[in-house]
Parts: structure tokens; C-alpha cells; sequence
């Protein structure tokens, strides 16, 4: 490993895979690699089989700046050498790794996803609010579960007697098996959740949505609204984007995907080229100078990204 | 330059008969492969290095369905041109010119 090795070397390795002459084999190296320089200058470009292909590679001129003293330059056009391995000897080289494969990871937490999501768009600052609501609530779900253990444990520090100091100890002990028994089979359970299709996961999420939502008195179900438009969703758009178009906010992306639920599984991942019904704006729920409206809409976002965080 | 032009080139800069090139040239394409799947370089003295890269994993989105792979680590061999190749390369077209 991490040997150096120079022509003398390369001709002593190829010494060993048949009797030629030491001298014989010295020349030809040396003209194999004289050749190649030659040729690489001659025509640019030289394909060697089992090996590879050189080719020079023009660079254009381009700008750039002094680091030390910030003077701007021009670095002038030049060439430079690539190379590319052939198919074989790449194999050769890769065979430590070889029966390693590309593995799809959609089954892991949703962070990583996110992150390896947001490279492809633009990133906004809203979408880093986002991200930082999104870890919020993350962690709020994971609190009533760390709480449940942390209170029990309260109780016993007022003694009102051995009695109810047993019992009480009775009940605590009850509770952390409940919870441990809890704990040891929810995994199962979780487990399951994000291997079920995405559908399923919508329809008993989204009545609880409607239900938080209620303290807003009315019942919004943008899915009933007039047409205002038919869009089609062209690559790199997003829901938020054409709220901002179509209802001057981007939080209002909510009521446009409640409109196009069947179409949209999730709205972090759209195709392109999905047609999106843009409903009209019924003025009492979505007004962008309304700071209400706003507000439900964001209370919207929140359950979603949550949702579609899983 | 195509492969059949290269052995007759080097065939000829190096005045062997044409089956002991045939023969050099499969031995040596092998020796270079050995010597890189050993984890070692090879220099060429007024070439160039050929040696191995690692490539760390990664992971990679496919843009239109949104799924994610992790691209395993591999190894690479590269090629670097020493450093008298690198300025004749550099130099190229300005020589012509």
C-alpha cells in the first residue's frame, strides 16, 4: 500500500510476466510513454485500450482577483491534461468497494431529507425559518414522553403517610411499566407508519388539521372553491411561489395544495408538469394584509411541514 | 490517436517487432492496473503519477422523483501529469499561435 513506484519498478513488473529482455522492455516503456506526449501534442486526444484516454482540454480565459492584494487579473486560456480511466481498469482499482451499491434512504428521518432536498431549490430565508420551525416541533413531540417520566416521580416529596407514600410508589411503579411496556412496543408501531402509502397517511391526518384549525369559526375547504386558474406546474416552481403570485403570500400555499390534495401527495415533492388548480381567493380567508388570515395560514404550515416531515 | 495508431507508433519509436509490442502492451496495461489495485502510484519521471483517489460516499437527489441514494465510497484511479508535461500542456496553444 502507498508504495511509490517509478519506471524501473514497472519495468521489473512487467519482467515478471514473461521472459523478454530487461533492455527490450525498457525501450518499450519509454516509448510508451514518449508516444503518448507526442501524440497528446499532435492531436489532442489519444485512446489507449485497457488503460485509458488522455486529451487536452482548452480552459478559457477567465477573471479572477489577487487573494493578497484584491487586484483584479485575467488568467489566459490554456490547456489542460484529462484523463479517463477505462471501464477495466476502474474495476480493478474499485474492487475494495465493489460490492458496495447505491442505496435509496427514504425510510431514515426527515432532517437529512431536508436537507439533501433544499440544495435542489433555491434557499430562500423563509425556507431556513422553516427548517428551524420544523425542528422545533420536532422536538416539542418528542417532549411529552421525556415529561411523563420526569413528573411521577413529583408526588412523593410531600409525606403524608407511609400509607400514601406506598401507594403512591405503587402507582409510579405502575406507570413506569405502562410506560416501558409503551416505549418497547410503539417502535413496531412507528415502524409501520412511514412504510404505509403516503395516502394513508394523509386522511386521518388531515381531519385533526381541520379540528386545530377550528378555533378560526369557519370551515375552510378550498377544494370547493370557484377555479380561478389551471396551472401547470413547470420545474423548479413550488406551491409557495405561486401563492405569492396568485394571493400576494406565500404562507396561502396551503389553501392552493387543500385544493389539489389528490393531486398532490406531497408538497415537498411535486413533478413537474402537474397541472394545479389554483382556487379563487375567497377574500375572508385568504387576505395577504390580513394579519388573521396570515396567522391561520401559518398555523396551516406548520401542521403540514410537520406532517410531510415524517 | 485510436489504439491500432498507438501500438504502431509506439512499434515504431521503439523498433520491436509487432507481437512482442502486442505482447508489452497488454503486460503493461496489466502491470499499471496491478500496481494501482495495490493502492500504490506509479511515476513516470518527465510524465506523470498515476495513482488511486478515494471518493468519500455522498448522497445524491434524483431531481425529478425526489429520492435520495447514498452513492457509496469508491476508488478512482487518476492521472497527474508531472510537472514538465503540465507546463507543455499548459503552453499548448500558444506556441501555435
Amino acid at each position: 500500500m502507498n508504495n511509490k513506484f517509478l519506471l524501473q519498478d514497472l519495468v521489473q513488473s512487467i519482467l515478471e510476466t514473461n521472459d523478454l529482455d530487461k533492455k527490450e522492455v525498457e525501450t518499450f516503456v519509454r516509448a510508451y510513454f514518449a508516444v503518448i506526449e507526442r501524440a497528446l501534442f499532435e492531436e489532442e486526444y489519444i485512446k489507449i485500450n485497457d488503460l485509458g484516454k488522455f486529451s487536452l482540454q482548452k480552459v478559457e480565459a477567465r477573471k479572477s482577483v489577487n487573494v493578497t492584494t484584491g487586484e483584479a487579473f485575467e488568467i489566459k486560456a490554456h490547456y489542460k491534461l484529462a484523463f479517463v480511466p477505462d471501464v477495466k481498469l476502474r474495476e480493478i482499482a474499485n474492487k475494495p468497494f465493489e460490492h458496495l451499491e447505491a442505496v435509496e434512504l427514504d425510510a431514515e428521518p426527515e432532517l437529512t431529507q431536508d436537507e439533501a432536498i433544499n440544495p435542489n431549490k433555491p434557499i430562500t430565508k423563509e425556507d431556513n425559518i422553516m427548517e428551524k420551525k420544523e425542528k422545533t416541533v420536532f422536538v416539542v413531540t418528542d417532549k411529552p414522553a421525556a415529561n411523563e417520566k420526569k413528573t411521577p416521580p413529583a408526588p412523593p416529596k410531600p409525606k403524608k403517610g407511609k400509607l400514601v407514600a406506598w401507594i403512591v410508589f405503587v402507582v409510579i411503579m405502575c406507570a413506569l411499566i405502562i410506560f416501558a411496556l409503551y416505549k418497547t412496543l410503539s417502535p413496531d408501531t412507528k415502524v409501520q407508519l412511514p412504510v404505509d402509502d403516503v395516502v394513508t397517511e394523509i386522511e386521518p391526518t388531515t381531519p385533526a388539521v381541520e379540528e386545530t384549525s377550528a378555533p378560526a369559526p369557519k370551515v375552510v375547504d378550498p377544494s370547493s372553491w370557484e377555479t380561478l386558474k389551471v396551472v401547470r406546474l413547470e420545474r423548479g416552481k413550488r406551491l409557495t411561489l405561486l401563492a405569492q403570485e396568485y394571493y400576494g403570500n406565500k404562507v396561502f400555499w396551503v389553501y392552493i395544495y387543500e385544493a389539489n390534495k389528490d393531486q398532490i401527495k406531497n408538497p415537498n415533492k411535486i413533478l413537474a408538469g402537474t397541472k394545479i388548480r389554483i382556487p379563487k381567493a375567497d377574500p375572508a380567508v385568504i387576505n395577504a394584509k390580513d394579519p388573521e388570515s396570515v396567522r391561520i395560514a401559518q398555523e396551516k404550515e406548520t401542521k403540514y411541514r410537520a406532517q410531510f416531515s415524517k | 490517436m485510436r489504439n491500432n495508431e498507438f501500438i504502431r507508433a509506439v512499434r515504431l519509436e521503439s523498433k520491436l517487432k509487432k507481437e512482442k509490442t502486442v505482447l508489452l502492451m497488454e503486460a503493461l496495461s496489466a502491470s499499471i492496473s496491478k500496481i494501482l489495485s495495490e493502492g500504490d502510484s506509479l511515476s513516470i519521471q518527465g510524465f506523470g503519477t498515476f495513482e488511486l483517489k478515494k471518493k468519500n460516499e455522498r448522497l445524491s437527489v434524483n431531481p425529478s422523483t425526489g429520492k435520495r441514494f447514498m452513492i457509496p465510497p469508491k476508488l478512482l484511479p487518476v492521472f497527474r501529469p508531472g510537472i514538465s508535461l503540465k507546463n507543455k500542456v499548459k503552453n499548448f496553444g500558444s506556441d501555435e499561435q
